[in-house]
């Protein structure tokens, strides 16, 4: 062991101490003034996490038993896990490869900068590999006992499906540390916005051209594309491998897994070479870059003029501008939006009033639902949540706080969203009007969905510590439910809502009293709840 | 006016505070004094609504913390033990939410702010990321937020942490006028010589009990001590510092 990490020029001392040490940070969430228990702060996280993840894996384990082609099936569930941890990195990993904590601690320290970057790596990999494994177990378990019971055939699943975590994480971390090489810490967040939307765009988009591959037949008689599709699709080569074990490869198809195996390869040498050789002194040059002054003019925007809404109207700016974590974050999620606004412009609707076949779901709807939720989840924490003893000195109200939040988000990027969608709608509508009110239905019913996160869980702005465990399952559980319940209402609104324009009225009423009455119980909940 | 009554509060089975009964009066700054441990954070984060109390009461410019927290607040300027802020903001923009906060009018908090920035030596700084300041600038900002909406009680948990010698000099001075336009002051501090200094009144407390009060010198001639870090270490029991460090000498020497 210690001669591998000789060879890859880590120090095998530090690297176990500090990545241990880190690990245990990540599971010893730091307490909030809620005084809950690390431990059970902890297991639920780890929960939530493990069922979040574990269910999409069922629903990769079920397509492994309804197709036979075992490649096809290997494929699509790693394509799903590109998704999940294509989603977990972006939004919430990505930044640990540029966060300059740590470097106070190791900085004046004897450590090498390929032993920092193997310890970040680490870091990165850990949590990226403990995803794969809650979603990776069902599929599977799924390879070893469908259509004949074949360890092999398991045994290769495990390694496709753990080789492409690890090469997915790499390629991204990579990115990341390429950034900070070539963009220079000057320029580092210009870039990173470009960079975090290209990244995003390539992967969703890349995900959507598979999809197109792989899904022109009925799930269960679909087969894997003729050359040379497989070899546009990197969890192909992967999956190659399960074909490999149960004997039915093609010559293409071991060449594609020795290729898969190349990447992993050149991967580690990019990363021991250049990247890792002055990755050490970037982060540092990114911990004490002299900050720019910033202009003298209000930044809060006009919209919140005072009180509490100003308040978090300015942190949230500040923080949208200058927290990597939450630009990455909220960055992290146009790519996803565009990705589901292409998908529909595919499939839309010519009118909304008028009810589609079933089963076919209007997927720019779903987009507008999931929005604010994705987003005010990138405001609830940050590296200063400590700074929110602000909120508890001084009079404000903290119900106003929770509230504005909300507000904010709607204000500044739901209704800006809802514009495009309202533009795409009466693109493709005959009545405009038709594409206006089914737009701002779903607006309202967008809010009142945020409203109802908020109401289960009330977060005031930036108070919470970065939660490494649980964050990304809270966004693929809240993506989930609203997938499910919004293919429904979806598929309600032209059956039940859109059948005449009072109706359409009544249901508009029906949304803002429901709006005003959970704005009442947010604002009570949050009084009820002591500090 | 600050004032608690029989205030008690446990951590689990651990208690922290055991009935504290204190009371400081509008124009006087009192120090609050103790080993690690004693229960001054306890005492400090109750009277600024941190947390609450496990039974008795605290007043913070006659509004009980638990039943009016909101009015007791608008009266309360708190400066923390560790200067904890949004850095991605600036100075300005730090002092532009707690101003929100205060439901500051916009149009006064503006002027207001940036003297303050001023007097505290930020006036070139305040456009700059608080990620770049130094402790001590920090710490002004701090003093700032907590000052900008005219208090009339401060709490000040080390607020001379980090700041240099003239910052400390100012800061010392301000205290004493707020004192004299008739604020009234908490002030802990571990620097006993600047409690000496600042602090017309003194309450030690140790395992959450008083154990001494009054004017500085008459609590180091009640001990019989020189000086008020004499009788310090001889009402809370601590063996003689020099021997001490003579222990830790020999023990790394020996390992």
């Amino acid at each position: 062991m210690t001669g591998l990490f000789t060879f890859l020029g880590v120090d095998y001392g530090q690297w176990k101490a500090v990545s241990k040490t880190a690990v245990r940070a990540d599971f010893r969430v730091p307490l909030t003034q809620s005084g809950e228990s690390y431990s059970l702060r902890t297991v639920r996280g780890l929960l939530m996490t493990a069922l979040v993840h574990g269910a999409i894996g069922l629903a990769g384990a079920f397509i492994v038993f309804f197709n036979r082609d075992a490649v096809l099936t290997g494929t699509i569930v790693l394509m799903y896990l590109t998704f999940v941890l294509g989603t977990a990195v972006l939004m919430q990993h990505g930044a640990t490869m540029l966060s300059a904590v740590d470097y106070l601690i190791l900085g004046p320290r004897p450590v090498s900068s390929r032993t920092f970057l193997a310890i970040r790596l680490t870091n990165i990999l850990f949590h990226a590999l403990l995803l794969t494994t809650f979603m990776a177990l069902p599929p599977i378990l799924a390879f070893t006992l469908a259509h004949g019971v074949s360890l092999a055939r398991g045994v290769a699943a495990a390694a496709a499906i753990y080789s492409w975590a690890t090469a997915l994480t790499l390629v991204l971390a990579a990115s990341y540390g390429g950034l900070l090489r070539f963009a220079g810490v000057a320029r580092i967040e210009r870039v990173l916005a470009y960079m975090q939307l290209v990244v995003g765009l390539l992967m969703y988009g890349g995900l959507m051209l598979a999809s197109r591959t792989l899904g022109r037949e009925a799930l269960t008689e679909a087969t894997m594309p003729a050359e040379p599709w497989p070899w546009l699709i990197p969890p192909a080569w992967y999956a190659g491998y399960i074909g490999i074990a149960t004997g039915q490869a093609s010559g293409a198809a071991w060449a594609r897994a020795a290729l898969s195996l190349a990447v992993i390869g050149a991967l580690v040498a990019l990363l021991r070479g250049r990247l890792g050789m002055d990755y050490f002194m970037r982060v540092g040059e990114l911990s004490a870059a002299a900050q720019p002054v910033a202009p003298a003019r209000s930044s809060g925007g006009w919209m919140f003029r005072g009180g509490e809404a100003r308040a978090v109207a300015l942190l949230v700016f500040a923080h949208f501008r200058h927290d990597l974590r939450v630009r990455m974050g909220v960055l992290g999620i146009l790519p996803l939006l565009l990705f589901y606004i292409v998908l529909g412009r595919d499939n839309p609707e010519a009118d909304p009033f008028v009810a589609g076949p079933a089963g076919r779901p209007d997927v720019i709807a779903l987009a507008v639902l999931l929005f604010p939720a994705l987003l005010t989840q990138q405001f609830a924490s940050s590296e200063s949540y400590k700074a929110s003893w602000i909120y508890t000195v001084t009079p404000a109200d903290r119900a106003q706080l929770v509230i504005a939040l909300k507000n904010i988000a709607i204000a500044y990027f739901l209704l800006p969203f809802l514009l495009l969608v309202a533009a795409i709608y009466a693109w493709h509508s005959p009545h405009l009007s038709h594409a206006l009110a089914h737009t701002a239905i779903l607006g309202m019913v967008s809010h009142l969905a945020l409203q109802g996160a908020v109401l289960l869980n009330p977060q005031l702005p930036f108070a919470r510590p970065t939660e490494k465990m649980s964050s990304s399952a809270v966004l693929l559980a809240w993506m989930m439910f609203v997938i499910i319940g919004g293919q429904a209402l979806i598929w309600l609104l032209p059956r039940t809502v859109y059948v005449s324009w009072l109706k359409v009225a009544a249901a508009a009423g029906g949304l803002v009293a429901l709006t005003w009455v959970l704005n009442r119980l947010i604002a009570w909940r949050v009084r009820a709840t002591p500090n | 006016m600050i004032r608690t009554e029989e205030l008690s509060h446990h951590y689990g089975v651990k208690t922290a505070l055991h009935g504290l009964n204190l009371r400081v009066e509008p124009g006087e700054v009192l120090g609050l004094l103790g080993p690690n441990g004693a229960g001054k954070s306890t005492t400090v984060k109750i009277l600024t609504g941190l947390i609450r109390p496990t039974s008795g009461r605290a007043l913070v410019a006659g509004f009980d913390v638990v039943a009016q927290p909101l009015e007791a607040k608008q009266r309360l300027g708190y400066v923390p033990e560790q200067p904890a802020l949004y850095e991605t903001l600036t100075a300005t923009e730090f002092l532009e939410v707690v101003s929100a906060l205060h439901h500051l009018d916009p149009a006064t908090a503006a002027p207001r702010r940036d003297e303050l920035l001023e007097l505290l030596g930020l006036g070139e700084a305040r456009h700059q990321r608080l990620n770049a300041f130094s402790k001590g600038m920090k710490q002004k900002v701090v003093l700032a937020a907590a000052l900008i909406h005219r208090p009339d009680v401060l709490i000040l948990d080390e607020p001379l942490d980090g700041l240099d010698a003239n910052s400390a000099r100012v800061v010392k001075g301000l205290l004493r006028s707020l004192a004299a336009q008739g604020r009234t002051i908490l002030f802990c501090s571990h620097i006993l010589e600047v409690v000496e200094r600042v602090c017309t009144r003194i309450v030690i407390i140790d395992k959450g009990r008083p154990i001494a009060e009054g004017a500085p010198g008459d609590i180091a001639a009640s001990t019989g001590s020189a000086t008020l870090d004499e009788a310090f270490a001889r009402l809370t029991g601590v063996r003689d510092a020099d021997e001490i460090g003579g222990d830790i000498l020999r023990a790394l020497e020996r390992s």
